[in-house]
């Protein structure tokens, strides 16, 4: 036992003098060329994605890793994608798991920016991972995109951006189409305080009321992992409200929904949330299609839909994925999108001074719909400018109707 | 030195040896709260407590940093305190449930409390933490602790855990020394939970949770909890062995699983136990502990055979530890 221990102890110092060895004179990267443009090139454009591959996170982050891995896969079974000067490239994407840690999250980026091949990070998904990473993006100057967090962000420095729709740009279009189309005008919410999304809509929805004409009758909460809802449930029955508002995961949302039904008052309401959570076939399958008749707001991307290139998409990802595809999945397609799009522009795999230029005006159409970055160095904003949304209608199993159809 | 080390190690391995540096900082508290018999299941809300307070006076008051880390490790002390009295007249099983519920009540508090941002998190925190910074603390407290297990604080804290009736009829005031020492345990933790956030740059209420809490009570157990070496080595060791195992994404954390499983089977008092340290000359009990371990130490000189480790905890021993010391604690 005693050497054993020596062993291990040996082993571990091994280890970390490997990792000293290793990474302790990295190779410089070549400066940009300065005058006459260079001659076209064939080369390899890095990417890393530090996102949650394991822990409580890791089926958000598993579909996005997955999204970003099949968009590559995509691009160089097409020979590459070539660049405004003539560079070919093709893609290569090394995967750091953060576990759902913050400590790993900011070990991960820390280890993409000390890799020179690395160009730019993809991820997080969970919030838990992107908060963290993004001081630390300006500091290491690594340009960042996140694939769904939708936390909101104290500062925002040049190099980090998301792709995801927030609900600061979901919200007030929800609900005024919710006005508009339904006529909406007492609505109950019952939301998750442990959440983030899912609090900071709730509390977004309760805030424009007065704005845009509808009353807040109740306005619950619930921790996730709780299971009885019934006393929050009893008083906002008591309200009579024609709208519920259930916003939290799915475990505690569905069960929600079953509790609702189980105190006779589902029949007398109608319920909605947000971030697409009712399209998805989870939902439906727990609450028993409860969910008919449903509300909510959704990135504007129809799985069912006729586009070849979307076709494409959902065929391949189904073909190789054993989970079904969802809005983190083409979160994670979408931010490769952006990226590749940077390079193009930018004309360069490892100066991600020039990537980060390109990136902060991206304007594309990507998968998932148009994604638009203004982020100017000295007013630094990573949020997706362009992200649209669809209100829908649930009418099936992962099936629904956009508002007014 | 510590500019040597920082600037030959890559990002990666200084951020992961600053996390293994603070999760030992913490781990240590729980060594100090534990050391009178003690159960603590809060130890991560504690740690939480004292990063929110530091936090919110850099961030919002602008506090400078010293002052913020004495603030949160004075709210980790009065929580130890508080905890103290609670749980002075239970049980073991009793006692940590309490500090569970405390735990997890802390948690509910921070998630509804705006001002600290609740689900959101608590943003913006400056960067204070640096490689240097946390080991020299945790130097500090080791050296704290290796002094406090041979003063009278340290004898009578064991003395009131091997058997609290024993200790009161010696004439030890129990209440005193089991307050004490949990709230430096507390006040500990605190301050690692104060590095944690100026080096993470956010805090939430999920890092108070039980599952927080019982990461640091697997470093103390898994270390050896009756040395004050084995919840820095449990830290550093589950904290770093994880990050040795990304070769596979997959399975390194059902590696980590066999590994730890392995371990707590073959050694379930800890890896590292109690060891007699005899009249030796020592270098915080380090190097009579490497002898032996490295199978040059002979029976002790000057004093007794080595005893078997205790496996539990809880078990009774031989009252105070004579048979550790060549003589009375110097």
């Amino acid at each position: 036992m005693k050497r054993l221990l020596v062993v291990l102890s040996l082993g571990l110092v091994v280890l970390l003098l490997a990792a000293c060895g290793s990474s302790a004179t990295p190779t410089p990267r070549p400066a940009p060329a300065a005058g006459a443009p260079s001659p076209a090139e064939e080369r390899e454009v890095h990417f890393y994605q530090v996102n949650a591959a394991t822990g409580q996170s890791a089926s958000f982050g598993t579909r996005s890793i997955a999204g970003v891995e099949l968009a590559a896969k995509h691009l160089n079974e097409a020979g590459g994608f070539n660049d405004n000067c003539g560079n070919t490239y093709t893609i290569k994407i090394t995967l750091h798991d953060m576990a759902n840690s913050r400590e790993q999250a900011i070990a991960g980026i820390r280890k993409a920016a000390d890799d020179p091949t690395v160009l730019a990070s993809l991820g997080s998904t969970p919030s838990t991972g992107f908060v963290p990473m993004v001081p630390v993006a300006g500091q290491v100057k690594l340009p960042i995109i996140a694939t769904g967090s939708a936390a909101p962000i104290a500062e925002w420095n040049p190099y980090a951006f998301r792709v995801t729709i927030t609900t600061q740009a979901a919200a007030p279009q929800f609900m005024r189409t919710m006005k508009d189309e339904l006529n909406v005008n007492t609505m109950a919410i019952i939301y998750d305080i442990t959440q983030d999304a899912q609090r900071a809509e709730a509390e977004l929805i309760r805030d424009l009321a007065d704005e845009i004409g509808y009353e807040i009758t109740s306005f619950e909460s619930f921790r996730a992992g709780d299971k009885d809802f019934r006393a929050q449930l009893t008083k906002i029955e008591a309200t009579n409200p024609e709208w519920v508002g259930v916003y939290g995961a799915a475990p505690e949302g569905t069960a929600i929904i079953n509790q609702m039904d189980e105190m006779g008052f589902l029949a007398d309401v109608d319920i909605f949330t947000g971030f697409g959570s009712f399209n998805d076939p989870v939902w439906w399958d727990l609450t028993e299609g409860r969910l008919m008749g449903a509300v909510n707001w959704a990135v504007g991307f129809d799985l069912e839909s006729d586009d070849p290139a979307i076709k494409k998409v959902v065929a391949d990802y189904n073909a190789i994925n054993d989970d079904e595809i969802t809005i983190y999945s083409l979160y994670g397609y979408q931010a490769l999108q952006a990226a590749v799009d940077a390079v193009k522009r930018s004309c360069t795999a490892t100066d991600r001074e020039k990537f980060r230029d390109a990136l902060a005006t991206t304007s594309i159409d990507a998968l998932a719909g148009p994604v638009a970055f203004n982020s100017p160095r000295a007013a630094p904003l990573g949020e997706n400018q362009a992200g649209s949304i669809v209100v829908v209608r649930i009418t099936g199993r992962g099936s629904f109707v956009e508002l007014g159809n | 030195m510590l500019d040597f080390i920082t600037d030959n190690l890559s990002g990666f391995w200084v951020v992961t040896l600053i996390a293994a540096g603070m999760n030992s900082i913490i781990a240590m508290g729980l060594y100090f709260s534990n050391s009178a018999g003690a159960l603590s299941v809060a130890h991560a809300a504690i740690a939480g407590m004292g990063a929110y307070m530091a936090a919110t006076l850099t961030t919002n008051f602008g506090w400078p940093f010293p002052a913020a880390l004495l603030v949160g490790a004075s709210v980790g002390f009065a929580a130890g305190v508080l905890l103290a009295l609670i749980t002075l007249r239970m049980n073991e099983l009793v006692a940590g449930l309490t500090t569970l519920a405390f735990g997890e009540t802390m948690v509910v508090i921070s998630f509804n409390i705006d001002y600290i941002g609740g689900a959101n998190s608590f943003i913006g925190i400056p960067l204070y933490t640096t490689f240097g910074l946390v080991y020299l603390v945790l130097a500090i407290i080791v050296f704290a602790a290796w002094r406090f297990d041979r003063s009278r604080l340290g004898y009578a804290a064991r003395a009131c855990r091997d058997n609290a009736v024993t200790a009161a009829a010696m004439g030890i005031n129990v209440t005193w020394v089991k307050t004490l020492v949990f709230a430096l345990g507390g006040a500990i933790a605190a301050a690692g939970g104060v590095f944690r956030s100026h080096y993470i740059l956010v805090q939430n209420p999920d890092d108070m949770g039980f599952f927080f809490s019982l990461t640091f009570l697997i470093y103390w157990v898994f270390g050896g909890s009756y040395v004050f070496w084995g919840p820095v080595f449990g830290a550093m060791f589950l904290t770093i062995v994880p990050e040795v195992l990304r070769f596979s994404v997959e399975q390194r954390f059902i590696m980590y699983g066999l590994i730890l499983t392995a371990i707590v089977i073959l050694r379930p008092q800890g890896v590292i136990t109690r060891v007699p340290l005899g009249g030796q000359v020592t270098l915080f009990g380090l190097v009579p502990l490497l002898k032996q371990r490295l199978g040059f130490a002979s029976a002790t000189a000057g004093g007794p055979a080595a005893p078997a480790s205790s496996p539990n905890p809880g078990q009774t021993g031989p009252g105070l530890e004579g048979e550790e010391e060549g003589g009375p604690a110097g």
